[in-house]
C-alpha cells in the first residue's frame, strides 16, 4: 500500500488548473474543464509536489491522508 | 500558465512555438484561470478570519488582552490580507476591469469591493490601538466586525465576481495577469523585510 492517499472531491473542482500548474506529473486537465489525477496513491517522493496541488486548489478539493496513520495532511 | 497543443498531431507542451513534429503552431489548449490563485489566498484568509472570532469571544468573556496576537493578527492581515492579497485585486484584476467595458452591476460589485477593503484597513487600524490601549472591548469590537466582514466579501468574490469577470479577458490576457500576480508576490516579501530592517535599525539607534 502506498504511504498516502489523494482524496479529490471532484464535483468541487471550478478548473483552475492551479493544481496541473504546480503537479503537472500527477494532475491534468480533462476535456470537461476539471481537473483530474492519474494516480491517488502516492509515495514519499510524490507527496511535496501534490502537497503544493492541494494548497492551490481554490476550492480546498484536494486532500491528502497518510495511509499508515491516518493523519489527514491537508 | 498555459498548455499548448499541436492543432494536427495533438502534442501538447508548457511552451509556445511550433510543433517539433509537423511544425504546426501550437494553440493554447488550457490556461491557469487567474480567480485560482485569489480564492487560494482566500483560504487563507479564512484561517485569519476564525481566528479573529474565536478571540474576539474569549476577550468579550474573560477581557485579558492577548497583545502578542494583536500584533500577528494585524501582521497577518496588513501584509498577507491586505498588501499581498487585497494589492494584487486593486492593482492588477480589478485595475485590468477598469480598461474594459464592464456591465455596470459588475463595476458596482468592484467598486464594493474596494469599499470593503478600505473598512478591513480601518478596522485593523482600529485594533492596533485599541492593543496598544490595552482596551479590550473595543479590540473585540474590532475583531468582531472584521470576522463579519471577510465572509460576506470573500462569497461575493468566489461566487458572484471572480468568475464571471473572466470573460472579459483573452487567454492572453489571462496568462499576462497570473505572470503578473507572480511579479506582484516576489515584491511583497522584499518590501515586508525591507521594512523590518529599517525598523530595528531605527529602534536600535532609538537605544544607543
Amino acid at each position: 500500500m502506498a504511504k498516502y492517499r489523494i482524496e479529490f472531491e471532484r464535483d468541487k473542482c471550478i478548473g483552475a488548473r492551479s493544481c496541473n500548474e504546480e503537479c503537472p506529473d500527477n494532475w491534468e486537465m480533462k476535456d470537461d474543464g476539471k481537473s483530474d489525477c492519474s494516480t491517488k496513491d502516492i509515495e514519499e517522493d510524490q507527496l511535496e509536489c501534490n502537497m503544493n496541488a492541494a494548497k492551490a486548489c481554490p476550492v480546498n478539493a484536494i486532500h491528502i491522508k497518510n495511509t499508515e496513520n491516518g493523519e489527514k495532511l491537508i | 500558465m498555459a498548455l499548448y497543443m499541436c492543432p494536427e498531431c495533438g502534442d501538447e507542451s508548457k511552451e509556445p512555438g511550433r510543433c517539433p513534429g509537423c511544425d504546426k503552431l501550437r494553440e493554447v489548449k488550457h490556461v491557469t484561470k487567474p480567480f485560482g490563485p485569489l480564492m487560494a489566498e482566500h483560504r487563507v484568509i479564512e484561517k485569519g478570519v476564525a481566528m479573529l472570532a474565536k478571540e474576539a469571544q474569549r476577550l468579550q468573556e474573560n477581557k485579558d488582552i492577548d497583545n502578542v496576537f494583536i500584533v500577528k493578527i494585524i501582521d497577518f492581515f496588513r501584509i498577507y490580507a491586505d498588501k499581498c492579497h487585497h494589492g494584487k485585486e486593486e492593482d492588477i484584476l480589478f485595475a485590468r476591469l477598469k480598461d474594459k467595458d464592464i456591465p455596470k452591476d459588475r463595476e458596482d460589485m468592484m467598486n464594493g469591493l474596494i469599499d470593503d477593503h478600505k473598512k478591513a484597513r480601518q478596522l485593523i487600524g482600529e485594533l492596533e490601538k485599541a492593543g496598544q490601549k490595552n482596551d479590550a472591548d473595543t479590540a473585540a469590537g474590532m475583531m468582531k466586525e472584521l470576522s463579519e466582514l471577510y465572509p460576506d466579501h470573500i462569497d461575493r468574490e468566489d461566487n458572484h465576481f471572480f468568475i464571471p469577470v473572466m470573460d472579459h479577458f483573452t487567454d492572453d490576457e489571462k496568462y499576462c495577469m497570473i505572470e503578473e500576480f507572480n511579479d506582484f508576490d516576489r515584491k511583497q516579501i522584499h518590501d515586508k523585510y525591507r521594512q523590518v530592517a529599517e525598523d530595528m535599525e531605527k529602534e536600535m539607534s532609538d537605544k544607543a
